[in-house]
């Protein structure tokens, strides 16, 4: 337990507000840390090699296999990263190290890394579905099984355009994950985990079809990654194409060949963000979730690579340069059908994670920019919920209208798409790791583990494997600059356009904060807890949670003071401080926690409860679940009750549910309490939230009791209690439940219920339509 | 400009190679670290 640790009281009669420091989350094993992260770093295999080779010819797949390896360190890098004790977002870490202009271009390019992820994955899952199609169209037509006056139609054999397609695939995409995040979609580590379980099922086949395929039928041979191997395309050489320079490649080509290859470990900084919600012990999972990563990507990308280019023959590789993968399926060894269904395969595991990765590119996108935002380098306007949803929908419809841009401008050129990508990428790595090395000096809090070699001289410690790390990645970054023209042009005029955006919006707030943070202090003192702890916090067991979310719908905190006396129950005010997969790299800060819209909730808050005469204690904790952290907060603050309003987007039995479920996912020890939702009219419905006597129906109970009455006349039977008839009759359901009379019960429960069951229920139980006051239950219901 | 050009090349091939150098320590060094901490079973979650 941790107390608060007060601040300097500057005026007695300020509203005390504890805002916890430490984000309730509900913790994932490394398992599925790694598998989060593999949905988006493994779904560079998919296109990575395909536009390797072209920039860079034959030997493209040992630069694949190189980056792959190099990985491993900028890996080191993120757990150096991710051990070091420090709060704030991205832009506040990088400015502590590099200052506020670096730090907003470093933001800048991690903006282009995740924005540029939605289109590239898109459009690559589309040219996937697409060459599949045309793959079994020409099948058809080879076995003559397409009508004549279709083929007469079509011109020949039915082909569709493959760039339409995909881009009409990526934008259908994009825009379904554009609402679902509008919404407030959901993000489980279950959802990853099986697509990460399928990816592992069609990587296993992938590599023993491709052994006995190169057993059966031979191979070509992959060129050494030697200057003399190195065929530039035009593209590939971009600025320098026109200069002597070009002619001049030796060792600098091997340099642009690993530049060319690097957007294969696009992904990595997911590492990052996953670390938070990493269970204990944390920096060993952190690092066991790195390993599993490492080498499930060496495997998969290195060596899907590489068996491209020595099974695909060279003649139609070009074919497949968009689709590599489904283009290995076509040239295993094997029945032509049954190497046609596991190209369809591939196509199904390439549509789950890169259409996973153009959700997780929006949801990254909005993270970083609202967490930009709470570190006042964009302005307030574009964090401003959703009146509806509650989402910042302000800043998913500007990632995503800039993602529909950049995949209509592509017009389902991946190549192009994945020069831009890499610029994103590269910068992005340059930049953290830079921060890393300057704060070896700057930063001398805690830090669980520093990348390897350091060498001591005297006193001062000089971080080799660190310096060499960003020596790669610098000089990479800087001959792409010259290498990707087309990256280059988009990447900084990117990059520029944000850094106008940052550095107008740093402007206007420094204003408007200054204001608001002098009437923050005036009326609101700020105590910061590692924990949300009762004793800690001074309240009394049994009180009410409140929680609070739109300022403009406060009428359930309304009711609550109409309802209680403080004097015998504590009232607590809460509000989650939600952030989601992708922002969580860091911990918040006490005031990014409390930030204006905290204070605007609060102070209205305040504002009803005065005008009640009744005191309320005021919380903010931050969460990745909303359910999961009052659940927690209701456990850890012994509260009896929690009272919540209606939700736009669920009914009062919903948000029942959703807590039920959060109940049941909650470490022990767990405590059982009332939820309340009060709806809009006033009236409230009540549900226990873990397990408890269930409320039975009037006929229920006479048909115990004739039960009773008829089995106590049986010989034997006549001490016999109705709790033992419920017993039996509980034990021989369970029996049957577990039997083969399952679906029948399953059938007879669905009717009842009128709904099909997904998944074990929580343990809620609506028990009335009415209350008098918080926590009541109506008498007669409880068993 | 031609030798400025040159001289900007040479001094990226070096960084990178001795960067690389480097790096491969770091591949090397956390590759141990990592086969101890593969070795560790305790606290698995």
């Amino acid at each position: 337990m941790s107390s608060p640790n007060s601040q300097p009281l500057l005026r007695s009669d300020r509203v005390k507000i504890v805002v916890a420091t430490s984000v309730m989350l509900t913790f994932i094993s490394y398992w599925r840390a790694a598998a989060i992260v593999l949905n988006d770093l493994a779904s560079s295999a998919f296109y990575a090699c395909g536009i390797a080779e072209q920039a860079v010819g034959k030997s493209a797949p040992w630069f694949i296999l190189g980056v792959m390896l190099f990985s491993f360190t900028v890996r080191a890098v993120y757990v150096e990263s991710c051990s070091m004790f420090v709060r704030g977002g991205v832009y506040r870490v990088v400015k502590e190290a590099l200052g506020g202009t670096l730090a907003k271009l470093s933001v800048s390019a991690l903006m282009f890394d995740y924005i540029l992820t939605g289109p590239i994955s898109g459009v690559s899952a589309g040219q996937y579905i697409a060459g599949l199609i045309n793959e079994i169209f020409a099948t058809m037509d080879a076995h003559r099984l397409i009508p004549g006056a279709v083929h007469a139609l079509a011109g020949g054999t039915p082909h569709l355009n493959e760039n339409f397609l995909s881009v009409a695939f990526a934008l259908a995409v994009t825009i379904y994950y554009w609402w679902e995040n509008i919404k407030g979609i959901h993000e489980s580590s279950e959802k990853a985990l099986r697509v990460m379980q399928i990816t592992t099922v069609m990587v296993v086949i992938l590599l023993g079809w491709s052994v006995i395929t190169l057993l059966k039928g031979g191979w070509q041979t992959v060129p050494w990654p030697t200057p003399a191997n190195l065929h530039f395309s035009p593209e590939a050489l971009g600025f320098l194409k026109h200069t002597e320079t070009a002619h001049l490649l030796g060792l600098f080509g091997i340099l642009i060949a690993f530049g060319h290859s690097v957007l294969a470990m696009s992904g990595e900084e997911s590492l990052a963000q996953v670390n938070r919600e990493l269970a204990h012990p944390k920096l060993k999972n952190l690092k066991r979730a790195a390993i599993i990563i490492a080498i499930y990507s060496l495997v998969f990308t290195g060596f899907a690579s590489l068996l491209s280019v020595m099974l695909i023959p060279d003649s139609v590789r070009a074919g497949y340069k968009d689709n590599l993968i489904a283009g290995l399926a076509m040239y295993m060894w094997g029945p032509e059908l049954l190497r046609l269904l596991f190209r369809g395969f591939v196509v199904v595991v390439g549509f789950l994670i890169l259409s996973g990765a153009i959700n997780t590119s929006i949801i990254g996108s909005n993270g970083v920019l609202n967490r930009v935002s709470e570190d006042g380098v964009l302005a307030d306007w574009f964090r401003f919920p959703h009146r509806r949803y509650g989402t910042s929908h302000r800043i998913i419809n500007m990632v995503v209208i800039l993602q529909v841009l950049t995949i209509v401008a592509s017009w389902g050129n991946v190549y192009a798409l994945g020069e831009a990508y890499a610029f994103g990428v590269i910068w992005s790595f340059t930049f953290n790791c830079l921060a890393m090395l300057v704060l070896r000096w700057k930063y001398k809090g805690e830090r669980g583990w520093k990348v390897p070699p350091n060498i001591t001289i005297g006193k001062t410690e000089l971080p080799i494997g660190l310096a060499s790390v960003f020596l790669v990645l610098l000089t990479v970054a800087i001959t792409n600059l010259f290498t990707k023209s087309v990256a280059t042009v988009a990447g900084v005029s990117f990059a520029f356009g944000f850094f106008v955006i940052f550095t107008i919006s740093e402007q206007v707030n420094m204003r408007k904060h200054a204001l608001a943070q002098k009437q923050m202090k005036e009326h609101f003192q700020l105590l910061q807890s590692d924990t949300v702890e009762r004793e800690g916090l001074g309240i009394r067991r049994g009180n009410v949670l409140v929680t609070v979310r739109d300022y403009n719908t406060l009428t359930h905190l309304k009711w609550v003071l109409a309802h209680t006396d403080t004097k015998e129950q504590d009232v607590v005010v809460m509000s989650a401080r939600l952030s989601q997969f992708g922002a969580a790299a860091y911990d918040l800060a006490t005031e990014q926690i409390f930030s204006d819209y905290e204070q605007t909730l609060f102070t209205r808050a305040v504002s009803i409860a005065e005008g009640f005469g009744k005191r309320i204690s005021l919380l903010v904790v931050p969460a990745r679940d909303v359910w999961s952290a009052i659940v927690q907060t209701a456990t850890n603050l012994e509260s009896s009750s929690v009272v919540a309003g209606l939700s736009s987007k669920m009914t009062a039995e919903e948000q029942a549910f959703a807590l039920g479920r959060a109940w049941e996912g909650a470490a022990e020890p767990r405590r059982q309490f009332i939820m309340q939702v009060v709806l809009p009219d006033s009236t409230v419905r009540t549900f226990r939230i873990g397990p408890h006597t269930p409320s039975m129906k009037n006929e229920d109970v006479l048909l115990t009791h004739r039960l009773w009455l008829n089995l106590t006349r049986e010989k034997g039977l006549e001490k016999l209690h109705h709790h033992d008839i419920l017993t039996e009759a509980l034990t021989r359901f369970a029996h049957d439940y577990a039997g083969r009379d399952r679906d029948d019960i399953l059938r007879e429960l669905r009717k009842i219920t009128g709904l099909p069951l997904t998944g074990p229920p929580p343990a809620i139980s609506p028990i009335t339509t009415t209350g008098d006051k918080p926590g009541d239950s109506p008498p007669g219901l409880d068993s | 400009m031609a030798v400025l050009a040159h001289l900007g090349i040479h001094i990226l091939e070096t960084l990178f190679f001795i960067g690389m150098a480097g790096s491969t320590i770091v591949l090397i060094l956390s590759a141990i670290e990592d086969i101890e901490t593969l070795a560790d079973k305790g606290d698995s979650h």
